[in-house]
C-alpha cells in the first residue's frame, strides 16, 4: 500500500555512486539543488536530465525504482503546472472563458515542472545510494563548524538519523494497522473528502500510541547503554575522502559549470 | 462451506533487490467446523497465507476458493469476502482505537452496515464469546490489562460473525493465566462450528486445539496431517525447526528405549490412561 515511498528508502548494491564518500554524495546533492534553480534555458535542463541518466546507470538502481519516487508528488507537480500555466500574466497564446494561458505562463510551467522532476530525483538517487547512517553521519560532520555558534549538531543528525530509521519501521507499522483495520470492515478507498479523513482516525490513533511507547523504549534503551550526546563521542567507522570523490566533484563541477557558461557562449 | 486454496504463490517486493517469494505452490482444502495450526519458522510464510485468505494480499499465481468468492491475482472489491473470514492480526490490542470497548468492538458490524440494535447484540455476544463481562462496555480500551486488550480485539473481529476465523499467533505475549483464558475462549468457539486457522509457535498449543497441522517452510507446504499423525513424525518436525509436545516427546524416548506403545500420545488424558490403567489403544 505503502510501497511507493521512494523518497528516503536506500537501495543496498554496490556500485560506483554507491561508494562515494557520503559527504561528497551530499555536498554535490546541495549544489544540484540550487543550481538547478539557476538555469533558464530548456536545453539546460535537457543537459542535465542526460546527465542525471548518466549517474541513475552508473549507480545500478532500476530506472523504474526511481521513477516510483515521483508518484507521490504527482499531485504537486500537475498543481504547480497548471497555477503557472493559468496566473502568469504575458503575451495571450490560447484563451477559453476566463482562462488564458499566455507564453510566459508555459514557458514557467514547464520550467516548474522540469525543475521539480530533477529535484525530486536528484534527492531521491542521494538517498537511494547513501544509507541512512552514512548520510547521517556525513551532516553531522559538514555541519560541525556551526557548533560554535552553539547549534545542536550532534543532536540534531541523531534525530535526524533516528527518524530516517524509522521511516520503514512506521510505514510497515501503518501498513499493518490499515490491514488490521480493513480486515475488520474499514474502508479507505471510497466516500468523500470528510468520511475519508474520518476513516483515518482508526490508523493514526494505534499509529500515534505506538510511536510514543517505541519513542519512550528507544529513550530508554538509548540510557542504559550510556547515551549521553556526542560530547567525547567516537566512531567505529571513520570516514575518509578518497581519490574518487575528488574525480567526481571535478566531473560535478565542471558539468555544472559548462551548462552556467552555456547560454553566454552561445549569446 | 470449505476453503480450497490452488497453487498459491505470493512474491513479496517484486523487481526490487528485496524481491522474495513467501510463498510457493501451495493447495490445500479446508473442510467447515476444522481447527487447524499453522506452523513454521519466521519468515516461512504463515502471516503471508492468512491475508491472502482475507483477501488482504492476492495472490500472483493460483486461487483460493471461499464461500462462492475466488481471489486471483485479478481479483477486486473483496470487502464482502471479509464478513464471511475474520482475521486477528498478530498483537490486535495496537488496533484498537476508540474510547471504550464496547464502541471499539462495535467498529466491525458498523462498517457492516448493521442496524444499531443488531450492532448491540452483536456486540455483547462477541464479548459473551470472549469472556468479557457488560462492565467493560464503558471503559476505554487503554486502561485494559494484556490479556483483557487482547481479547477485547478478538471480540472486535468475532461480532463480525465471521465463518472462518483465523488467528496469528493469538497468545503471543500474554502472561500464563491470560493464555489459559484465551486457549479455553478458542476451544469454546471450535465447538460452536467455527472454524479455525491459527497460527503458533507453542506445539503444546497446537496440541491442545488443533485437528490438524499444516507446516510451512520457506514459503512451502511440507506437512499437512492429522495432529495425531504429525507427531508421528519427529525426525520430519525436527528437520524443519519444530518439536513436539513434551508429551509426545515422552512417549518417542520410551518407545525409543523399547516400550511398546501404540503411538506419542501427546494428550493428558490418554497418556494417563495408558500409564495408570495400561490402555493402549
Amino acid at each position: 500500500m505503502l510501497k511507493d515511498m521512494t523518497l528516503g528508502q536506500y537501495y543496498p548494491i554496490d556500485s560506483p555512486i554507491h561508494r562515494l564518500d557520503p559527504r561528497t554524495k551530499f555536498l554535490m546533492t546541495f549544489m544540484y539543488i540550487v543550481l538547478i534553480f539557476l538555469f533558464k534555458e530548456f536545453y539546460q535542463y535537457g543537459l542535465l536530465l542526460l546527465g542525471l541518466g548518466i549517474v541513475v546507470w552508473l549507480s545500478k538502481v532500476p530506472q523504474r525504482f526511481i521513477l516510483r519516487g515521483i508518484k507521490p508528488i504527482l499531485f504537486i507537480l500537475i498543481f504547480a503546472f497548471v497555477m503557472n500555466l493559468f496566473l502568469t500574466p504575458g503575451e495571450v497564446i490560447w484563451s477559453f472563458w476566463k482562462l488564458s494561458i499566455t507564453r510566459e505562463g508555459l514557458r514557467l510551467a514547464l520550467l516548474m515542472m522540469f525543475r521539480l522532476f530533477l529535484l525530486i530525483m536528484g534527492s531521491s538517487l542521494m538517498t537511494l545510494t547513501t544509507s541512512p547512517i552514512e548520510l547521517t553521519y556525513a551532516m553531522e560532520v559538514l555541519f560541525t563548524p556551526l557548533k560554535r555558534l552553539g547549534f545542536p549538531v550532534h543532536e540534531m543528525s541523531m534525530m535526524m538519523g533516528i527518524a530516517l530509521r524509522f521511516i520503514p519501521t512506521l510505514t510497515k507499522e501503518t501498513d499493518k494497522i490499515m490491514k488490521a483495520q480493513m480486515a475488520r470492515g474499514a474502508d479507505f478507498e471510497s466516500g468523500n473528502l470528510l468520511s475519508r479523513a474520518r476513516a483515518l482516525v482508526p490508523i493514526l490513533v494505534p499509529l500515534f500510541l505506538s510511536s510514543i511507547l517505541r519513542a519512550r523504549e528507544l529513550a530508554d534503551a538509548m540510557e542504559a547503554r550510556c547515551y549521553h550526546g556526542g560530547e567525547g563521542r567516537t566512531r567505529y567507522r571513520e570516514l575518509c575522502y578518497e581519490k574518487r570523490d575528488a574525480f567526481a566533484m571535478v566531473i560535478f563541477l565542471v558539468f555544472f559549470g559548462g551548462i552556467l557558461w552555456l547560454p553566454r557562449i552561445i549569446a | 462451506m470449505s476453503l480450497i486454496l490452488e497453487n498459491v504463490s505470493y512474491i513479496y517486493s517484486p523487481d526490487s533487490p528485496y524481491e522474495t517469494r513467501a510463498l510457493n505452490d501451495i493447495s490445500f482444502r479446508i473442510e467447515k467446523g476444522e481447527a487447524v495450526g499453522l506452523i513454521g519458522h519466521t519468515g516461512s510464510g504463515k502471516s503471508t497465507l492468512l491475508q491472502l485468505i482475507n483477501g488482504l494480499l492476492k495472490p500472483d499465481e493460483g486461487s483460493i476458493e471461499i464461500a462462492g468468492y475466488t481471489i486471483t491475482k485479478d481479483s477486486k472489491n473483496l470487502t464482502d469476502l471479509r464478513k464471511e473470514v475474520g482475521l486477528v492480526f498478530q498483537y490486535p490490542e495496537y488496533q484498537l482505537f476508540e474510547e471504550t470497548v464496547a464502541k471499539d468492538i462495535a467498529f466491525g458490524p458498523k462498517n457492516q452496515g448493521l442496524s444499531e440494535e443488531e450492532v448491540n447484540q452483536r456486540v455483547k455476544e462477541a464479548m459473551d464469546l470472549v469472556g468479557l463481562d457488560e462492565s467493560y462496555c464503558e471503559k476505554s480500551p487503554f486502561e485494559l490489562s494484556g490479556g483483557e486488550k487482547r481479547r477485547a480485539a478478538i471480540a472486535g473481529v468475532l461480532a463480525m460473525k465471521p465463518k472462518i476465523l483465523m488467528l496469528d499467533e493469538p497468545t503471543a505475549g500474554l502472561d500464563p493465566a491470560g493464555r489459559e483464558q484465551l486457549l479455553k475462549q478458542l476451544m469454546n468457539l471450535k465447538g460452536n462450528d467455527m472454524t479455525l486457522i491459527f497460527i503458533s509457535h507453542s506445539m503444546e498449543e497446537v496440541s491442545k486445539i488443533a485437528d490438524r497441522i499444516l507446516v510451512l517452510s520457506a514459503g512451502k507446504l511440507v506437512l499437512d496431517k492429522p495432529v495425531d499423525q504429525a507427531f508421528e513424525e519427529e525426525e520430519f518436525l525436527t528437520s524443519v525447526g519444530l518439536d513436539l509436545p513434551v508429551l509426545a516427546r515422552f512417549f518417542a524416548r520410551m518407545r525409543e528405549k523399547g516400550c511398546v506403545y501404540k503411538s506419542n500420545y501427546f494428550r493428558l488424558e490418554d497418556a494417563l490412561k495408558v500409564l495408570l490403567e495400561g490402555e493402549d489403544a
